[in-house]
Order: structure tokens, then C-alpha cells, then sequence
């Protein structure tokens, strides 16, 4: 099947992609699972659920995102712009139904029930709202007088408001910063970057003026003393139960009063069973898909592929990294997930989806070879013919 | 960006040197972007290995979760009896929000909870807490039974708790362990300070067989020193005493108790009022025992000789003070009489003829000044003027206007006899080639021989008596110190302490002890209220019970006796005894 003598899609797949970056989010899904093993079983009981409730929906969804991660990567460039901007149009669509029809769960709209699954179209916006503010970039880059970026600020105002009204600060955040991510890449002058860096500072007062549960957080981050800072207590005393080698399957005490061991808080909860040497190859895990994700969208010549692929690569270690802070005390509670590790469908759904995408827009391009028949470089031999 | 070329064909060299600054541009910014997410990755790996180095003393349901299960070591004495060991016990916890029906939880389980009304125990199990506990250490019987009640949310864990199969003997000694076994006192809390404290940082210390500790202690000597000092409180109605025993060659402690004591199993009343460890945390004026030190210190001097006489006919006058005799005898006395008559006067003009000076100097050689170096953490410094005016040295020659710990005292005792080579005192096995490198010189060998003399002529001839009639044969010696207590700043005669510092057996100095008894009546009519009457006969009772477990056999001849008698003074007792003839 993956000859290079015939050429089907499936051999010019498996020979373009990144292999080394698929077999990593391979391997982050499988960490998922066995995370899933020993964080969530106490917080199903606790909710009432049978033991492995969690795990058995956790690995009901692997399937499906298996398929869609893969089935990302099989998409050429263009497909892949068609196919986020469906989704986004789609994402919004129900974004917009969150607020009508959405279900509240602690205080904030942001699930919609559809097809007896609660779905939270959030985190369909982030990977889809990445690739297409990109290509809106890309384009403006290409074409100077198409009005491309008013677009895209236009759109990112429009998330954030919907985002806000849920509310959901966490991912209101991580759509910002991938829009400023993408200004950053795309050659915005330093004086600029400071000034949105004020800017975010001033929302982030404003944020804590305005939203009483994130005013509430941030001072129990900075007064643990004083404040209603139960999750991360916990969190933390799971880790410091577990020490290097953790306390082995089953045998962590404290993880059982993490609240939310199997969504935002797995990962301290799982290293109270497997130890602080595992968390440290887990995180390693998470640094190489982002760096490798980074690298690869480094080496495209097209510029949509690389400002794409980084938006996305941004996003997904900046997700990672303020979930890990969060659950290591070093960030105040934010409410976001570890991709591909939290339980929760829509997210791993959606991150396959993401990550599909990279590995898509990142693939070793041989339409460009193959039409030339000069290997790489063609931007150069373009401009030295010229 | 091909298509772009191709479109682009009249464009300007200027356009295209943009483009290409563009490209490089948004490479060299994901290179930064880069860098920013391998900064944070890094400071989230660096937190995590500053928690997997952090001491894990955080708690869960209020209590330290790694103590809860940390074990101790076996505590052994000196012929590997266990002192102290680790028993698993269950003990009970509620998770209230797990908690389904509170009145029936409350109604199950209080008749299994002797002594807990149901209004405490239904506020504990009321509410949305993850951990509470309802009893620490149950036996397994309750547990059993509770076990059957069935109750969701109540559970149990297995805690190691400390037991002390001798209960109150080796009280002191051992100390006590809260209930997360934190060592409070004694050598637990020693243990604490070292061993276990390390392992804990490390998070190893849970479940672990530690290695077991071997103590200098032998519980059958402890246990008749305990005895004969439990019934001494009895027989004098004293408010407490005291007792140490050390081996003047290794330095290792054989037995100490002070009572009043505790009961470690009960570790509460470790810590009530009075209950302290006297002998290494408790300070006293140890009165004419310290008569031994001065003539040890003079002897070895070279400024005093055994057969120098010295005035004891009348008082010693200080300004207002005069400085007299107990019942003294009124006449010159020879050296060894002013030790066996424990004459004030006589051990004055001693100190006088080695001068105030010299005796500081020595009090500070034989360790008076030092903390002392035993391993127990409660210790407590001397008080000892830094240099003593002609009065301060006056009353310190026998005893009084400073103090010391027993512990020094029978340290300083130990030295002495044993060939005046002194060994810092300790409650861990040690042996007798190690002791040799640790000890120092205090006096010479001869001097040695004298203060063995003057020891064992005090228990045959001095105060002495009472204690050598009861453990004749075992060749003790030791000098009595009887002692007016300070009460409100002054001296106060109807209250004691009494001490008694003696060695045996004198012709080969094995041990060394003191006995403090304080506060004594008079045991009968007949009986006097002195050290000798009290201290002294406690002191008899004790060698005579625990020689022959010590291996020390009784000598009966007097042969012995005159071989302690020094060259100068053996002419001397010749003549008398030949003139007697």
C-alpha cells in the first residue's frame, strides 16, 4: 500500500507526511488514555457515573479522532482552507446557538446538546479560526490592497464578543493570541507587539474589573491563603504525592480530591500515580509536537502553509502550556484543557482536526517537484531567472 | 507562489526584494516564536523538578499524609530487647460528600464510637468535605465490625503507631511520637533530627523497613534502676528523683531515669508540667558531691598532697559570712579525713592551696562548661561563673552558688576513676576502641588512684556506710551531697537535694553512677534526712541488684580495700594498726 513504485494517494500520503510528527500525536493520544485510566475513575464515582464512564467514552472518541487526525493530513492545501472555512462557518453557527439553546453548566453557556452529545463549538473555532485568519494574512501579504486583515480583526472581534457573552475567557484568550500570533509572524513592526501587549494587559484588568469568577480566581492565585483555591491545592498535593516515581496505578490517595481529574486538572492527577519523571517526558512530548510543528511550518515555501501551520502549532503549545501551568500553580485557574489528554470529545475531536491540518499544510509538497523537476528552492530559481 | 510569478511579470525589483525580506522575516519570527514556547515549556519542566525535590509535608484531611504511614525504626537496647517498634493500626475517616444517608451513618455507627455524642459526629460527617477523620487508632476488632456496617463514605487507613512494650521505664530515654510518629522528645525526636528527617525529604520513608537502632541502654539494669527509684519516692515521700548510670570506659549510658516520668505510649503527658528529664535537662547545686572534684583537681594539681594536713578548728570568715562544719570534728584534719568527713573547711583550704584560678580552669577540663555531648535533645548548660571571687570559689569547692547537670557530675566521676581518661557521654552502642579515640585526659593515672581511694574510704569509714552495708562486696565508692534547696532566693534547710556520685567496683572501675533524690523525709525516727540515709542506701540497693547482672563479682576479703590504699598513706595505717596490736 505505501509502494513508491505505484503511486496511490496513500503511498504519496505516507511518503510526504511528517511521520515523526504523527507518530508523536499518535503517542499523545495513547498518553491520554492511560491518564484517563488513572485520573478519571474517582471523579465518575463522585458524579455518580459507573468507574470507568470516562475511560470508556474516552476511548470511544479515540476512534473517531484517529480518523479525523488522519484524515486531515490527506487534505492539499487548498482543501484544507475549504474545508476550515466549513468548519469555522459552521463553529460560529452553533456559537451563536450556545447562547440561544446552550446548556449551562457552572455558571457558563457554552455546550449545545446535539444528537444527545454535548458538543462545545468553541473549540471548533480555534484550530478553524487559525487556518483562515492565516490564509486572510497570506493574502493580504500577496495582495497589499486586498483588505484582508480588516477581515480578520473583524472576525476575531466577532469570536471574542460571542466567546465573552458565554462566558469563556480561556478560549477567548487563545483565539486572540493565535490572531496575534499570526500579526507577530506576518512582520508587524515591534512597536506595534508593544502595543498590543498593552492592550492585552489593559483587557486583562479589564477582565478582572468585569468578570467576577475570573477577579475571583486571580486573587486566590495571589492570596492562596485567603482565597477558594480548592482545585489547585489539591492539584498540587497530588503531585507532591506521587514524587519521582509516583505511587503506581490505583494507589494515589490525593487524586481522589482533584475536582476536576479527568478534564483541566489530569495532569496533576495523573502524576500522583505515575510520578514527576513521567510528567517531565509527557511535557517533553507536548514541547516536541509544538517545536517540530514550528520547524516544519518554518520550511514552507508557501506562505499560507507556514503561517497556518504555526497559528495552529502556536496554539496548541500555548493551550498546552497555560493548561500545565494552571495544574503546576503557576498560572491562576484559566478553565482550559490539555489537548488531547482532557477528556472531553469535542476538544479532542476538534485538536485532531488542528493537528491534521499541520501535518497537511507541512507535507513534503510533490505536486511542486514533480511540475518543475527541479527539487526545492523554486522561489530562488524564480527570482534568479528574473 | 508560482502562480504569483506568473501574474506578476512586470512587477518591480522593488516589490520582489520586499517579498523576500517578508519571507525571511516571518522565518526568523517563527524562530522566536519558537524560542517563547521552549521558554515556557522549560520553566513548566524546571517547577516540576522543584516539586519532585520539594519536602512533601503537605497534608491531606488536615494531617501529613507521608507521616501517616511512615514507619519508624525498632528501637533496641543494648542486648537487642525491643525498646520501642512500630504496630499497624487502623484508624477511621469519613468522606462526608460521599456520605448518602447521614442519619443512618449517625445511628450505625455510634455505638462503635465509645465516647463520641452524636451531634459531634453528625457535624463532622455533615457537609461536602473530601476527608475527616472520626477515630485514630482502633483495633482491629472495631474495625471489623464497623467494616460490616456497610456505610459509603466511611473507610479506613492503616496507620503505624509506636509502641513501647516497657511503657514508663525508659521514658526519658526514648521520649515520645505524636500522633502523625513525629518524634516530640527524647531520642525519637533525636532520630527525627537525623535519620528519618532525610528520608522524608525524599518521600522514601513510607512502608520501609529502616534500619533498626541499638541503643547503649540494658533494660535490665534500667528496669532496677526504675524500681529502686520508683520505690525511693515511696519510702523518703521525695518530690522526685533521679538516677544515671554510665560505663566510665566507653561512655555509654546504661540506664537513666528521672521521675517523676511518663508514659510514651500516652504521649501527652510527656509534656505536663515537672515531668522533665533531670538528669541531662535538669540543673542543680549537687552540694558535697563536688568535694570529689576538688580533690581530684588539687591531688592533680601537684600543689596538694594525700598526706598534707589542713585546719578545720574553726569557721571560715568571708566579710559577713562565716563558712562552718557540719558537725565538724574541730581539729586538723589529714586530706582524707576532710573527704570523709566532708568537712567545708577543710575542702576550702584545699581549694586555697590550688588556687581559685587552677580550680576554675579545672572545672572548665572536666567538661563543667560544655553542652553536653549526649544525644537526648533536652540538655540543659551549666551555670558557672565565668571566674569566682574568694567567697564564690569558697562555697563552689563543696558544692554550692553554681550548677551542673548529673549527667556532668557522673561524667566527671567516670573520668576519675577510670585511670582519669574521660569518655563524652552516649545512648548509642559504642565500643571501647572507639571510646579511646574520643576521650581525653582529664587527670593523671595516680591522681586516679587517690580519688579511687577516697571514694571507696567514704563508703567504709564516711557517709558512705549505710550504702556499702547494703552492696558489701561490690567495692563501691562514692561521696554524698546533701544540699539546701533555694527557695525565694534563699537558702532553705528544711528542704534538699539530695545526690550521691559514686564507682564501682573501685578496684577495677567498671560504672559509674549518681543517684538525686529530692526533697526527702526521714524514712523512720532512726533515720536522718542526709544524703547517705537516702541516696546513698538507693544507691546500695541498686549495684546490689544489678552487679551480678553486669557480670561483677562480689569480693568479701578485705584484701582489695588495702591494695586501693595509696604507698604514702600505707606506712602511716601500718604503724596505727601495729600500735593497735
Amino acid at each position: 500500500m505505501f509502494s513508491r513504485a505505484k503511486k496511490t494517494p496513500v503511498a504519496e500520503w505516507w511518503w510526504t507526511v511528517d511521520r515523526e510528527l504523527l507518530g508523536a500525536l499518535i503517542l499523545l493520544l495513547m498518553f491520554g488514555m492511560v491518564l484517563s485510566f488513572a485520573a478519571s475513575p474517582p471523579v465518575a464515582e463522585r458524579l455518580g457515573f459507573s468507574t470507568w464512564h470516562f475511560v470508556i467514552r474516552h476511548a470511544l472518541f479515540l476512534v473517531p479522532s484517529i480518523i479525523v487526525l488522519v484524515g486531515a493530513s490527506f487534505l492539499s492545501a487548498r482543501q484544507a482552507r475549504v474545508s476550515a472555512l466549513i468548519v469555522l462557518v459552521g463553529a460560529l453557527v452553533l456559537l451563536v446557538g450556545t447562547l440561544v439553546f446552550g446548556i449551562e453548566i457552572k455558571g457558563a453557556k457554552r455546550w449545545i446538546s446535539f444528537m444527545g452529545q454535548t458538543v462545545q463549538p468553541s473549540e471548533f473555532v480555534k484550530p478553524a479560526f487559525a487556518v483562515i485568519a492565516a490564509w486572510l494574512f497570506a493574502e493580504k501579504m500577496k495582495h497589499p490592497d486586498v483588505p484582508a486583515r480588516t477581515i480578520a480583526f473583524g472576525l476575531v472581534v466577532f469570536i471574542s464578543a460571542l466567546l465573552l457573552l458565554q462566558p469563556d475567557f480561556g478560549q477567548t484568550v487563545l483565539v486572540v493570541a493565535s490572531w496575534v500570533a499570526l500579526l507577530f509572524l506576518a512582520g508587524i513592526s515591534w512597536w506595534v507587539i508593544g502595543a498590543l501587549i498593552g492592550a492585552a494587559s489593559g483587557g486583562g484588568v479589564l477582565a478582572y474589573f468585569v468578570f467576577p469568577h475570573v477577579a475571583r480566581r486571580i486573587d486566590s492565585f495571589l492570596n492562596p491563603g485567603t482565597g477558594n483555591n480548592y482545585q489547585v491545592e489539591k492539584a498540587l498535593q497530588s503531585l507532591l504525592e506521587g514524587g519521582w516515581f509516583g505511587r503506581g496505578p490505583g494507589e494515589a490517595l490525593a487524586r481522589r480530591y482533584v475536582p476536576d481529574a479527568h478534564a483541566d486538572f489530569v495532569f496533576s492527577a495523573a502524576a500522583g500515580e505515575f510520578g514527576i519523571l513521567f510528567s517531565l517526558v509527557l511535557v517533553g512530548l507536548i514541547a516536541f509536537i509544538s517545536i517540530r510543528a514550528l520547524l516544519l511550518a518554518q520550511q514552507q515555501n508557501n506562505l499560507f502553509a507556514r503561517l497556518g501551520a504555526s497559528a495552529l502549532a502556536i496554539q496548541f503549545g500555548l493551550q498546552s502550556g497555560i493548561n500545565l501551568a494552571v495544574n503546576l500553580n503557576l498560572a491562576p485557574p484559566k478553565g482550559m484543557t490539555l489537548p488531547f489528554v482532557s477528556y472531553g470529545g469535542t476538544s479532542m475531536l476538534a485538536t485532531a482536526f488542528g493537528m491534521g491540518l499541520i501535518l497537511a499544510l507541512t507535507r513534503r509538497k510533490p505536486e511542486e517537484r514533480i511540475a518543475t523537476g527541479v527539487p526545492l528552492r523554486r522561489g530562488d530559481l524564480a527570482q534568479n531567472a528574473t | 507562489m508560482s502562480a504569483d510569478m506568473e501574474a506578476a511579470a512586470d512587477v518591480t525589483i522593488a516589490l520582489e526584494g520586499g517579498r523576500k525580506f517578508r519571507k525571511n522575516m516571518t522565518r526568523s519570527r517563527i524562530h522566536i516564536a519558537m524560542l517563547g514556547l521552549l521558554v515556557v515549556f522549560g520553566v513548566i519542566g524546571a517547577r516540576l523538578v522543584q516539586l519532585g525535590t520539594a519536602e512533601t509535608s503537605l497534608s491531606a484531611g488536615g494531617q501529613a499524609r507521608s507521616a501517616i504511614t511512615a514507619s519508624r525504626p525498632v528501637i533496641y537496647d543494648r542486648n537487642g530487647i525491643e525498646m520501642a517498634m512500630d504496630i499497624r493500626v487502623p484508624s477511621l475517616f469519613a468522606e462526608p460528600r460521599r456520605i448518602i444517608d447521614i442519619d443512618e451513618a449517625v445511628e450505625k455507627l455510634l455505638p462503635e464510637l465509645p465516647g463520641v455524642s452524636s451531634a459531634w459526629l453528625r457535624e463532622k460527617l455533615d457537609g461536602e468535605e473530601g476527608f475527616v477523620w472520626l477515630k485514630r487508632e482502633m483495633t482491629p476488632a472495631a474495625q471489623e465490625r464497623i467494616f460490616n456496617l456497610g456505610i459509603p463514605g466511611i473507610d479506613f487507613v492503616i496507620e503505624s503507631k509506636r509502641f513501647y512494650p516497657g511503657g514508663n521505664e525508659a521514658a526519658h530515654i526514648l521520649g515520645a511520637v505524636n500522633v502523625d510518629n513525629q518524634g516530640i522528645a527524647g531520642i525519637e525526636r533525636y532520630l527525627d533530627s537525623e535519620a528519618i528527617k532525610v528520608l522524608q525529604e525524599f518521600g522514601l520513608a513510607r512502608d520501609r523497613e529502616l534500619e533498626p537502632v541499638y541503643l547503649s541502654i540494658d533494660m535490665r539494669v534500667q528496669h532496677a534502676l526504675h524500681t529502686e527509684l520508683v520505690d525511693a519516692l515511696e519510702r523518703y515521700q521525695a518530690i522526685a528523683a533521679a538516677g544515671v548510670i554510665v560505663d566510665v570506659r566507653s561512655g555509654e549510658v546504661i540506664a537513666l531515669v528521672s521521675l517523676p516520668d511518663f508514659d510514651p505510649n500516652v504521649p501527652a503527658s510527656a509534656l505536663e508540667e515537672g515531668r522533665l528529664n533531670r538528669v541531662t535537662a535538669g540543673t542543680f547545686e549537687l552540694g558535697s558531691t563536688f568535694k570529689t572534684v576538688t580533690m581530684a583537681g588539687a591531688l592533680d594539681s601537684g600543689l596538694v598532697s594525700v598526706t598534707d594536713e589542713f585546719d578545720a578548728r574553726a569557721g571560715i570568715r568571708f566579710g559577713r559570712f562565716t563558712i562552718n562544719d557540719y558537725r565538724g570534728k574541730g581539729r586538723i584534719l589529714t586530706l582524707p579525713e576532710v573527704y570523709k568527713y566532708s568537712s567545708n573547711i577543710g575542702t576550702i583550704r584545699i581549694m586555697q592551696a590550688m588556687g581559685k584560678e587552677n580550680y576554675r580552669a579545672f572545672l572548665n577540663r572536666i567538661g563543667f562548661d560544655d553542652a553536653l555531648p549526649i544525644e537526648l535533645p533536652e540538655t540543659k548548660r551549666s551555670a558557672i561563673a565565668e571566674s569566682f571571687s574568694e567567697v564564690g570559689a569558697a562555697t563552689a569547692s563543696f558544692g554550692h552558688g553554681l550548677s551542673i547537670t548529673p549527667l556532668h557530675m557522673v561524667s566527671a566521676v567516670a573520668g576519675f576513676v577510670n585511670d582519669g581518661y574521660q569518655v563524652p557521654a552516649t545512648i548509642f552502642m559504642r565500643s571501647e576502641e572507639e571510646a579511646r579515640q574520643l576521650g581525653k585526659q582529664i587527670i593523671s593515672p595516680e591522681t586516679s588512684r587517690y580519688v579511687r581511694y577516697l571514694m571507696r574510704l567514704n563508703a567504709l569509714e564516711g557517709s558512705g556506710r549505710l550504702m556499702n552495708q547494703i552492696a558489701t562486696g561490690y567495692m563501691v565508692g562514692g561521696k554524698t551531697g546533701t544540699a539546701d534547696k533555694v527557695v525565694d532566693g534563699r537558702y532553705d534547710t528544711t528542704k534538699n537535694l539530695n545526690a550521691f556520685a559514686s564507682a564501682f567496683p573501685l578496684d577495677d572501675p567498671q560504672y559509674a553512677m549518681i543517684i538525686l533524690v529530692d526533697e526527702p523525709k526521714a524514712e523512720n525516727e532512726q533515720s536522718g534526712r542526709t544524703a547517705g540515709w537516702n541516696a546513698g542506701a538507693v544507691t546500695g540497693r541498686v549495684v546490689q541488684k544489678i552487679a551480678p547482672m553486669l557480670g561483677i563479682m562480689p569480693e568479701f576479703s578485705d584484701m582489695s580495700d588495702a591494695a586501693l590504699v595509696p604507698v604514702e598513706l600505707q606506712s602511716i595505717d601500718n604503724q596505727t594498726n601495729s600500735q593497735g596490736e
